[in-house]
């Protein structure tokens, strides 16, 4: 301990020691409280992103088209869309591009599916509001030769998004995971975003769908992280807004 | 950089501070990056191998005279490989606690306890109230859609009164960070 100035450590370990017992909300003591607020947080980078990239400014409804009021209420873990649920989800329109697109909607936590018809949660989701129309309004969706969709197409899908709040890089166990989950859905997008660097489980999601699919250190206080994600989520909006599809009828 | 021992005290007053918080469970988040050895980047497990493998090999008196002659006999060879069967030849035969202290060293290690305090107390505060700021609510409800999980609601009122507290606690940690990175005076 030659070189350490242990009367300035132990002040600084002092200060670290009394700041934690200020800095405590109960819910927040739980990891997947702090993984639901993660996605609000991803939620709102997006939106802003969506504006910034041609969007009109998101409106906010639940239901089938009730407009959300104070407060605005979101999914802890993930159920699937109907009519009768109270959560809030965004709107998006795009009147004011160039040639005017379907509209979105943005979603936390809700089941979409691939091929295999079986759920799967996505964190963040952006599909087409004619999709989630559909399965607001029917529970699921016969098709000749086709198994049964009780959730919205991912085929439908824009942008899956899987946000991972942890204490520690991503293991390869979870990243694995995630990236199953990913193959199974046919969407435009997918993006794992995490707050820690996760290096191992970024090469892994990147090897797999793109240095697109890969957002790490995406917090408030980092602000590269955070403009990383940002970026992200602008590039998405103008490939939608300039792609050959999608057109307004 | 500081030295590992006073990594290692850093660590272990952190550890007995998150203790009192009874929050060993970060301290047991950390242990568990370094002991599974799970998220390990490629590059770093090559590094690995250049690092152990030449090791393993010279430590082999046998290594030796293979290096002497540039064409070994196959008996020779077979000898070789007998000799050295209880030799590591590769990062998995190798001790994983001495795999875990080289691939997270000391200073390594307090670095991952400290982003695990930033991850649990001050960072959560501080996504929450971007939330509230980026949707521009006042209040943010969660609702369980299970009964295994609690709703809960975020409100600017509760968040305020911790988030400079929040930011204090994210400054320290940062200052505590530079102090281990240069190892000097903290200003």
């Amino acid at each position: 301990m030659s070189t350490v100035n242990t009367g300035e450590l132990n002040a600084l370990l002092g200060s670290i020691k009394t700041s934690l017992g200020n800095v405590s909300f109960p819910f927040f003591r739980n990891r997947s409280a702090c993984g639901t607020v993660y996605e609000v947080y991803t939620l709102g980078l997006l939106l802003e992103e969506a504006v910034n990239a041609g969007a009109d400014p998101p409106e906010f409804f639940y239901g089938r088209r009730q407009r959300a009021i104070q407060p605005y209420k979101f999914r802890r873990g993930a159920s699937r869309l109907s009519t009768a649920d109270e959560y809030t989800y965004a709107e998006l329109t795009f009147n004011n591009v160039r040639k005017p697109k379907l509209p979105l909607e943005v979603h936390v936590g809700i089941y979409i599916c691939g091929p295999s018809c079986e759920r799967v949660q996505s964190d963040v989701c952006v599909l087409l509001k004619e999709e989630a129309d559909y399965f607001r309004s029917y529970s699921s969706r016969v098709r000749r030769n086709q198994p049964i969709y009780y959730y919205p197409d991912a085929r439908r899908v824009i942008l899956t998004t899987e946000c991972k709040y942890y204490e520690r890089d991503l293991s390869s166990e979870v990243i694995h995971e995630v990236i199953g989950r990913d193959r199974e859905l046919p969407a435009a997008n997918h993006l794992v975003v995490v707050n820690t660097p996760s290096v191992s489980a970024g090469n892994r999601m990147i090897g797999c769908f793109g240095p697109g699919a890969w957002s790490s250190e995406a917090f408030p206080t980092n602000t590269i992280g955070e403009k990383a994600l940002r970026d992200r989520f602008k590039n998405i909006f103008h490939s939608y807004i300039n792609d050959f599809k999608h057109f307004a009828r | 950089m500081i030295s590992d021992e006073e990594c290692n005290y850093i660590f272990d007053e952190l550890a007995h501070i998150l203790h009192t918080q009874q929050r060993d469970d970060l301290v047991k988040v950390v242990q568990e990056q370094i002991e599974r050895l799970d998220a390990v980047p490629a590059d770093k497990w090559n590094e690995v191998e250049e690092h152990f493998r030449p090791q393993a090999l010279l430590s082999s008196p046998k290594q030796e005279k293979f290096g002497m002659f540039q064409s070994p006999l196959p008996t020779f060879g077979y000898q070789l490989a007998e000799f050295t069967e209880k030799e590591p030849s590769s990062v998995e035969e190798i001790d994983r606690g001495v795999l875990s202290q080289y691939i997270y060293p000391a200073h390594e290690r307090l670095m991952l306890l400290i982003r695990a305090i930033e991850a649990a107390y001050p960072m959560p505060i501080i996504i929450g109230s971007a939330s509230l700021k980026l949707l521009d609510q006042s209040e943010i409800r969660f609702e369980s859609v299970s009964r295994m999980e609690e709703s809960f609601t975020l409100s600017q009122r509760e968040i305020q009164m911790q988030e400079q507290n929040a930011y204090q606690l994210h400054q320290i940690l940062e200052q505590l960070r530079q102090y281990i990175q240069r190892g000097e005076k903290i200003a």
